[in-house]
């Protein structure tokens, strides 16, 4: 299995220099319609996508996450601007569901 | 004071709530097991992440940088039609194991090709373009990995989130609820064993 990226032109043509195949997007409606195109295919392994469009869709990821077995892992990665600023992680997730306040 | 269950006053109620109340405490328990583990296994992981999203994040800043670096030198263009001749080198294997019912994935990265190998021309390249490609590959590595650790931690925090609710409203809700019925029904029951006695000794004297 391989990687796919859902990101923008640069981060795309980024990674295209490491072999990734990838769909640039400008929108959270492009980014489900490939999404939801993924999820048939077998071929990917993991799902690269850019924080900024994950944001957007997040309902729809988490329950990708959750529901899929077998199914493409999908990590969100920052784009060439670097992380978004208060964004929350999964590691505030874990926190949370931990009992400590983040 | 919590509810009690609207029930009628009758002995099978009572067995039966007696067998539900047993059965509720055994969930609980094992619910509370459950727990117990989820929380090491999330204690676990989130040591790991920290790790591994700092390299992460810090291999794929390096890569962009030398990206741009690419561009300015080379131009989008000359970046794009290099990029048309890179082929994937990286494999993915994804493994799933399972932690109380959770899918926890494991990724196994392999690269086929070694990460320096030119797969387009020398000729109207630069150096500033393999330093990308490199650097790329590399980071391909490391994302793998935080990939696997991301989607685990995630798994098992809702899994755990879950079983606390779950578990809360046993020992607080429901378990409760079954203890409170079971003491009016005992009462209720004792009492009227007690009258219908009375009434037994009352006419027994009568007959006399």
């Amino acid at each position: 299995m391989k990687f796919f990226l859902i990101g923008d032109q640069q981060t795309v043509l980024g990674f295209s220099l490491a072999g990734v195949e990838g769909v640039s997007v400008n929108s959270s409606q492009q980014a489900l319609a490939v999404l939801r195109k993924l999820n048939r295919r077998r071929d990917v392994g993991i799902c690269l996508i850019t924080e900024k469009l994950a944001e957007e869709i997040r309902p729809y990821l988490d329950k990708m996450l959750l529901k899929k077995r077998g199914g493409a892992l999908i990590l969100e990665i920052p784009d060439r601007l670097g992380p978004q600023p208060d964004r929350r992680s999964v590691e505030d997730f874990a926190l949370s569901a931990l009992g400590i306040k983040v | 004071m919590s509810n009690r269950l609207n029930l009628s006053v009758t002995r099978t109620n009572l067995l039966r709530l007696r067998e539900e109340l047993e059965f509720a405490q055994e969930g609980y328990e094992l619910l509370e097991q459950k727990r117990e583990v989820l929380v090491m296994e999330v204690v676990a992981l989130i040591e790991e992440l920290r790790v591994w999203k700092k390299e992460a994040e810090e291999s794929l800043k390096k890569a962009y940088r030398a990206f741009e670096e690419a561009i300015l030198v080379l131009g989008v263009e000359t970046v794009t039609r290099a990029s048309l001749a890179i082929r994937s080198a990286e494999k993915i294997k994804l493994v799933e194991r399972s932690i109380m019912g959770v899918a926890i994935p494991r990724v196994s990265y392999s690269r086929t090709l070694c990460p320096s190998h030119h797969q387009y021309g020398f000729q109207g390249t630069s150096a500033s373009l393999d330093k990308a490609v490199y650097l790329f590959s590399q980071s391909l590595e490391r994302l793998a990995k935080l990939a696997e650790i991301e989607v685990s931690l995630f798994r098992l925090a809702t899994e755990l989130k879950k079983t606390q609710r779950r578990a809360n409203s046993l020992n607080y809700l429901f378990i409760p609820e079954y203890r409170e019925t079971i003491k009016y029904l005992e009462n209720t029951l004792e009492e009227k064993e007690r009258e219908e006695f009375f009434q037994l000794k009352r006419a027994k004297e009568l007959h006399q």
